[in-house]
């Protein structure tokens, strides 16, 4: 009886963490969500006098704000899987092997948290356009990875050293090439880490504003620039609001399928 | 299956930057559907020996199996059992999946590998542990997983990495057990690594004793330890002092004076091996020696024991046996079991009297 108690408690507890959880992401997107069914919201009405669904809409009527949402979502998967790869590429290795200068590598690895994107932005630009990279998605997505594959490498070599790399050649003896021996033991074992990291990642290429502006000279238009754009001043509180949301539903979808997905028991 | 014979063959392998090369020209004969424990000390070599059988790592050499050079042949198609010390079971299948593991890699369907790994969890006596995680099992149970798994694709040879060091003394006799019925079951020619002598003797057909890169010698647990090749295999094996002196046609001659000594043992100049056990408390004897200590263990008494030429000699009596007080004389007699002789080193110490007795047991390695 005792321990059906205190599991009801802990139910309880658990359900009201939820719900603040819940109230604390959710409240602030409420006024977006009622902002983006009407026209007019005067002080004092609690609620607008009038609804429409014009809004919404519109956003899917304008080509350039369906095509900005494609861009960034495309974008943001190429980043998330190239930074993914490289973060378990540079995360296997400074979690298992003898590198030489691995301090180095590992400042190298997180310099792009320490210096501020603002100046590490403007020689990147140099760079890229002497290289023909500006102006197009391929810079874009490149430029994109450099605060993206930091949070990858760290998230995947902490993966990697709670595993014994001595798995793999077991999996070797049991008839398992050195990519199978990968695929079947260190991958599975790792999979809620690779998940993480190809959301962070993710979300780190969904949500840049300013190596976008920068590296895409306007010619790349990602969701972000269209939103800031659109609450600088160009477009209506309503449509700035329809906006936010619409650019939620991605990363939320991702996150629903990731969910899923790590959940998902898997056979050999 | 028939059994497959080993050799290897002028193994040479040395780790970048390492002074000494780890195995220098090594030899070693590996006959089919025999167990052999390979012994040696921490850090001699043995356990790159064993991943250079396995394939997982590359030397200098010829590895040969039933006369074919195998050299090249990746871990994944040598067909090798291998039980690290570690059990390294996979953290993310269950106990049944990781003993279906190498047989799904070999492309043998799930439900056909599932009966194969519930056979096998059977022998190694788990048959009810296939649901549960490996990190729901003892250390004991992880490590009996582990050999199921790498006994379910039916290897050509076993490869064992000190697999019992890390379990708990009651459960290594068991393991110890399990793998020696097992190995006499299948008949598979089986590579054991150890430091443990007495873990050696009982669990393989043959002994393999590495030393300095090289196999100093093989043969039964029983010949390195009353035969050995040399002062240095006889000092790895255990206790025993070493008298200098010389052999002609079976009579020892030296500081202790004229003992007969076994045929067969090298003449000329040598030293001579004197075992504890060589050594016999005997009323009759024709020797004495002044007893300088008694510890009585319960299960036996250890005799400490200073000879005419002041070699200290110690001699393992029966418990409750009468014996002469410390400071007496006590009588006894040499051999002739438990002798031998070895050529004499030059350069080296021919006599390990000098030394502390407990630092001599301490080099024969952990006997439990």
């Amino acid at each position: 009886m005792v321990t059906t108690a205190v599991s009801a408690r802990h139910a309880g507890v658990r359900r009201l963490a939820l719900t603040v959880v819940a109230v604390w992401v959710g409240a602030p997107l409420l006024p977006l969500l009622i902002w983006s069914f009407t026209r007019t919201w005067r002080y004092p009405d609690l609620l607008p006098q009038a609804w429409t669904t014009t809004v919404w809409s519109d956003l899917a009527a304008t080509p350039e704000t369906v095509r900005a949402l494609l861009t960034s979502a495309v974008i943001a998967m190429v980043v998330a899987a190239f930074a993914t790869a490289a973060g378990l590429a540079a995360g296997r290795a400074l979690a298992w092997y003898r590198v030489r200068g691995r301090v180095l590598i590992e400042l190298l690895v997180i310099a792009p948290l320490l210096i501020p994107p603002f100046a590490s932005a403007m020689g990147v630009q140099v760079v890229f356009i002497r290289a023909g990279l500006a102006d197009q998605p391929v810079g874009v997505v490149l430029a994109h990875l450099i605060p993206a594959v930091p949070y990858t490498t760290l998230l995947l070599r902490a993966a990697h050293a709670g595993l014994d790399p001595r798995l793999e050649a077991q999996a070797r003896t049991l008839g398992a090439g050195p990519i199978s021996a990968i695929r079947h033991t260190t991958l599975p074992a790792i999979r809620p880490a690779v998940a993480a990291a190809f959301g962070f990642a993710f979300l780190i290429s969904w949500s840049e504003y300013l190596m976008t502006v920068i590296i895409g000279g306007g010619s790349v238009t990602t969701w972000p620039m269209l939103l800031f754009a659109s609450a600088a001043g160009t477009g209506t509180t309503a449509a700035t609001s329809a906006l936010a949301l619409a650019g939620l539903i991605p990363p939320v979808a991702l996150l629903v399928v990731a969910g899923a997905l790590s959940r998902r028991a898997r056979p050999v | 299956m028939t059994a497959v014979h080993l050799e290897l063959r002028g193994i040479h392998q040395r780790y970048p930057g390492a002074v000494a090369p780890t195995l220098s020209g090594l030899d070693l004969d590996l006959p089919a559907g025999t167990a052999t424990a390979l012994l040696g000390p921490s850090g001699c070599g043995k356990s790159t020996l064993l991943s250079i059988l396995a394939g997982l790592r590359s030397a200098e050499g010829t590895v040969l199996l039933d006369g074919i050079d195998i050299t090249g042949v990746a871990a994944e198609r040598r067909d090798a059992g291998v039980v690290f010390q570690q059990p390294l079971l996979f953290p993310h299948l269950n106990v049944a999946d990781n003993v279906a593991f190498g047989l799904r890699r070999r492309g043998i369907g799930t439900s056909a590998a599932r009966r194969r790994a519930a056979e096998l969890l059977e022998l190694v006596d788990l048959a009810d542990a296939g649901a549960r995680r490996p990190a729901e099992l003892s250390g004991g149970q992880a490590q009996r997983v582990a050999l199921a798994r790498a006994l379910a694709p039916a290897p050509r040879m076993l490869l064992l990495d000190e697999p019992l060091s890390a379990l708990d003394p009651a459960i290594r006799t068991r393991m110890r057990d399990l793998i020696r019925r097992i190995q006499r079951d299948l008949r598979i020619t089986t590579v054991f690594v150890t430091h443990d002598q007495l873990e050696a003797a009982e669990i393989a057909d043959r002994t393999a004793l590495l030393l300095d890169g090289r196999i100093a010698q093989a043969g039964t647990a029983a010949d390195l330890h009353l035969r050995p090749v040399s002062a240095t295999v006889a000092r790895f094996m255990g206790p025993a002092l070493l008298v200098p002196g010389r052999n002609d046609d079976g009579v020892f001659t030296g500081s202790l004076g004229a003992v007969p000594v076994p045929p067969g043992a090298p003449r000329g100049d040598v030293l001579l091996v004197v075992r504890d056990t060589a050594v016999q408390h005997d009323p009759h004897g024709d020797r004495t020696a002044t007893v300088t200590a008694v510890h009585d263990l319960g299960s036996a008494i250890r005799v400490r024991l200073r000879a005419a030429d002041g070699r200290e000699l110690t001699t393992t009596v029966r418990p409750g046996a009468e014996l002469p007080g410390v400071g007496a004389a006590m009588t006894y007699r040499l051999g002739p079991h438990a002798l031998w002789t070895v050529p004499a080193e030059h350069g080296a110490p021919s006599d390990t009297s000098h030394l502390e007795p407990a630092l001599i047991e301490h080099s024969s390695g952990r006997r439990s």
